[in-house]
């Protein structure tokens, strides 16, 4: 199971200035194309991303594509930055890999009637709260009561709508939230007790890694008509949730993966890599992956939908302030890690697909009743700690080149260790404070880690999607305060 | 070789962490494995063995049962804070269906005065795993870690 990298490098083509084809070859089933600048391609190529993109194109029953955002980079089996569509219909496959071990990371960014140069005295304050009213880092358990069974399997069915239930935000935040923050088909009999032991204590909590809290100033404008629309206001104080399923979502995954690694042998999958081992969508093993899936994709929900409450009153007891005066309100929510049966035109006639996003993002345009806005959805696209943040919105030509998806994020640069390596020595938290960024975090050793010299540019990556027509730019957030695991 | 027998090292991986594992026969390599494990989790010097639980673990093959004994040993740690950091009587023998692992692990409950928190691994993986000995039946591999 070796990249195999240099073996398809002769047969990348441009088509344009922003998208690379791999032309089929070997038991690719579909071309392989990569939305990228010619900046960013050579790396890709060095990377691995590349035969990653290449092994995607060998699942069963895949259409169009195996499609590669501009940030991606090497993940397990799938690329990070990867999507491809399966017509279940056509013995297409749902693979545990296709959706990652953080089942339903994602991101929310809540906007607020304050000023920037209102509370600028007061960050300090803002992030101490944060920090003392969200639980984080490694092995932290929630500032809200464990819950028991019963009532997991409730956050397992309902998703955020538990959360708003037990007082964390209002019911309008649903509307606000992909999916309504709820994914159908949950199905709590296919969850192992050991996810659930291990979510069990984790909601309500951040967590590690490149999760964080931020609060943020709007700082740039491009499009004042869709950043009316949003809501969003040059200077005004926004606030960011990054965080996922935690323990629960990695254990569904641990346990599918072995699942799967079963029905690889039952159907006669042949696969070029084991951690992309899947099952037909319409097979008892791709049923209950999907059932158990949208049981951590809840649990995600539930849980940022309570970060974003804890957050809420941890500004307002640093402020001293009114909801009224804080005036927080949720702009949306997105996945970044799923996957879900959605229906696409393909060759001239809708077919439900089942659409894998790993570190990408849906970009609708203004299609379907569920969108409360009269122009695209929202693309939230967080930045590396104490680098700019992107809202985007979706456009019509996502639908036709990528099934309605475009960029997450960055992507790491640097691995871990040379990044701890790297800033050994440095005075990290005052660097960041020069910068104008409050940062707390659990462990030192998480702002090495995360540092963004460890990340690529997350700028360029959204100038290609907005070059490739899928999402466009609306505002940028720049970091104030950040809190971390 | 140029160094002892049998161990364990950190090693680079663009994304996660990686676990460099080396041993003479497979039980051994599991129980580096383990070893190198909780050296990502904490500082393994300061848990002392107040706990002990036997293990038990089953894979169709021994790439599925290595990411199942450190997904155990993962799995103790997030649902019941249990640092495991020593192994003894490690066990491996081939069944009807595969491998099955048998071992005594010990350890402590988490600590937050004591301990130090260390790198959050979520999961080993399968990615480029493959466990098969040289000719002369040692092995040598590494595992890339989920964080």
């Amino acid at each position: 199971m070796k990249d195999r990298t240099r073996s398809h490098d002769a047969q990348l083509r441009r088509i344009h200035p922003h998208l690379w084809e791999i032309e089929r070859s070997g038991g690719m089933r579909v071309p392989g194309r990569i939305f990228a600048s010619e900046s960013m391609i050579d790396h890709v190529r060095t990377e691995g991303g590349l035969a990653q993109v290449v092994n995607v194109a060998h699942l069963p029953g895949i259409v169009g594509y195996s499609l590669a955002m501009p940030d991606i980079h090497w993940g397990y089996g799938f690329p990070i930055g990867g999507v491809a569509a399966t017509d279940p219909a056509q013995g297409g496959v749902i693979s545990p890999g296709g959706v990652g071990y953080d089942i339903n990371c994602g991101v929310r960014v809540m906007t607020t009637r304050l000023d920037a140069s209102d509370v600028r005295a007061k960050i300090r304050a803002m992030v101490g709260a944060l920090f003392s009213h969200i639980p984080t880092g490694v092995g932290s358990s929630g500032a809200i009561q464990k819950v028991g069974r019963k009532e997991l399997e409730q956050v397992m069915v309902n998703g955020a709508r538990w959360a708003v239930e037990q007082g964390y935000g209002s019911e309008s935040d649903l509307a606000h939230t992909e999916e309504e923050g709820c994914l159908a088909g949950a199905d709590p009999s296919a969850v192992s007790e050991r996810a659930r032991s291990r979510g069990g204590t984790q909601l309500g909590t951040l967590g590690s890694g490149n999760h964080f809290v931020e609060i943020d100033v709007v700082d740039e404008i491009f499009d004042e008509d869709a950043a009316g629309e949003f809501g969003l206001r040059r200077g005004a104080i926004a606030v960011q949730v990054h965080t996922g399923s935690r323990g629960f979502g990695h254990q569904v995954c641990d346990d599918y993966l072995k699942v799967m690694a079963r029905a690889v042998r039952r159907y006669n999958i042949e696969l070029p890599d084991r951690q992309l081992a899947c099952a037909p969508v319409a097979s008892d093993e791709g049923r209950e992956y999907l059932g158990a899936m949208a049981c951590a994709a809840n649990f995600a929900w539930a849980n940022r939908q309570t970060i974003m409450a804890l957050a809420e009153r941890a500004l307002l007891a640093a402020l001293g302030a009114s909801p009224r005066d804080l005036g927080m309100r949720l702009l949306y929510d997105v996945c970044h890690n799923i996957a879900k049966l959605e229906d696409h035109e393909v060759d001239g006639e809708v077919r439900r697909l089942c659409v894998h996003r790993k570190g990408a993002t849906r970009a609708y345009p203004p299609r379907n009743a569920k969108n409360p806005w009269k122009i695209g959805q929202p693309v939230l696209v967080p930045g590396d700690m104490g680098t700019e943040s992107y809202i985007c919105v979706g456009q019509e030509k996502s639908l036709a080149e990528t099934w309605g998806s475009t960029c997450h994020g960055a992507g790491r640069r640097m691995s871990r260790r040379s990044a701890m390596r790297h800033f050994r020595g440095r005075d990290l938290i005052g660097e960041m404070r020069e910068r104008g960024i409050e940062i707390m975090a659990k462990d030192r050793r998480t702002i090495a880690e995360e540092m963004s010299e460890a990340y690529k540019d997350v700028s360029e990556v959204v100038e290609v999607v907005h070059g490739a027509g899928l999402s466009l730019k609306v505002a940028r957030l720049r970091p104030l305060a950040v809190i971390k695991g | 070789m140029g160094r002892t027998d049998e161990g364990f090292e950190a090693v680079d991986h663009t994304a996660d962490v990686a676990l460099h594992v080396w041993a003479p026969d497979l039980e051994r390599l599991f129980l580096q494995a383990a070893l190198g494990l909780a050296h990502f989790l904490t500082d393994p010097s300061r848990v002392r063995p107040l706990e002990r639980v036997a293990l038990r673990i089953e894979g169709l093959d021994r790439e599925e049962l290595l990411v199942a004994w450190l997904g155990e040993i993962l799995y103790r740690w997030e649902s019941d804070a249990l640092l495991l950091t020593e192994f003894a009587e490690l066990r491996i023998e081939e069944t009807a269906k595969g491998f099955r692992l048998h071992a005594t692990a010990r350890g402590e409950r988490w600590d937050g005065e004591r301990h130090a928190s260390g790198v959050g691994v979520k999961a080993a993986t399968y990615h480029g795993l493959n466990i098969r000995p040289d000719t002369q039946g040692r092995f040598d591999l590494t595992i890339v870690l989920d964080t």
